[in-house]
């Protein structure tokens, strides 16, 4: 009978394993919310970029209004392009 | 075909009790003109199918806000709408004026609560951000199907 044991470093290796799919999605998510959001936003489309860092694998907008565009406010209907786009890429857990 | 379900969830929040003693009849899909506060809003993100084949279900996203004050009553709102659709929109079926719909589950996220920036208030006369910055907001998704067969 055989058993398998993880090495101590598993989580790393997974982790930089997945690296490379999970550019991939947040490339896609990227790719959804500049296909979702309005014309009328600016400079917001070119802002939006995917990037690995120390936080991981990210998927945001650099845009000085982006949080009025994704959440909306008292005179704006939330656009979500990126919660659209994260969506979009497969089962979205709501946090 | 299926129901609008941003129709339908909007349908049922407002049919609750808790809900109306908290803000009236003021929830909307937009917000209106002219606002009077507290008001709610709740809005449809998306809707991707959960199968691949077979136009049967969708995972629904929605975003919904609670805007104020004060600060309390926002939060109040955005909470009681959060339990409300965790206890007694999920696992069940409703019959709504919008259509007939079963709700499998409900997964909601954590009440964030802001305030509009600078920037908004930029755009906006004084007095209605002043009344209107206190704002309690969450994500929910819910898995729904038409309660009914949608013919053929």
């Amino acid at each position: 009978m055989s058993k398998f044991v993880p090495a101590a470093n598993f989580d790393a290796v997974a982790a930089e394993a997945a690296g490379p799919g999970l550019v991939d999605v947040a490339d896609g998510i990227v790719k959804v919310a500049a296909r979702t959001v309005h014309r009328d936003t600016g400079g917001y489309i070119k802002s939006l970029r995917s990037t690995v860092d120390g936080r991981g694998v990210v998927a945001e907008t650099t845009d000085y209004a982006g949080h009025i565009i994704e959440w909306g406010s008292i005179h704006n209907t939330p656009q979500a392009p990126i919660r659209t786009g994260a969506s979009d890429a497969g089962r979205f857990e709501p946090k | 075909m299926f129901p609008d379900w941003l129709a339908c969830v909007s349908e049922w929040l407002r049919d609750q009790a808790e809900l109306t003693a908290l803000a009236g009849g003021r929830g909307y899909t937009e917000l209106p003109r002219t606002k009077e506060f507290p008001l709610w809003t709740v809005n449809q993100l998306n809707d991707p199918s959960v199968t691949d084949d077979v136009h049967w279900a969708v995972d629904g996203l929605f975003q919904f806000d609670a805007w104020g004050g004060p600060k309390a009553q926002t939060w109040e709102i955005a909470e009681t709408a959060r339990a409300l659709l965790s206890q007694r929109f999920a696992r069940t079926s409703h019959l709504l004026d919008n259509g007939s719909i079963v709700v499998a589950s409900v997964r909601v996220g954590g009440v964030r609560r802001t305030t509009d920036t600078v920037v908004t208030q930029a755009s906006e006369t004084t007095a209605e951000v002043s009344r209107a910055r206190p704002r309690a907001s969450f994500d929910f998704a819910a898995v729904m199907h038409p309660g009914r067969p949608a013919g053929s």
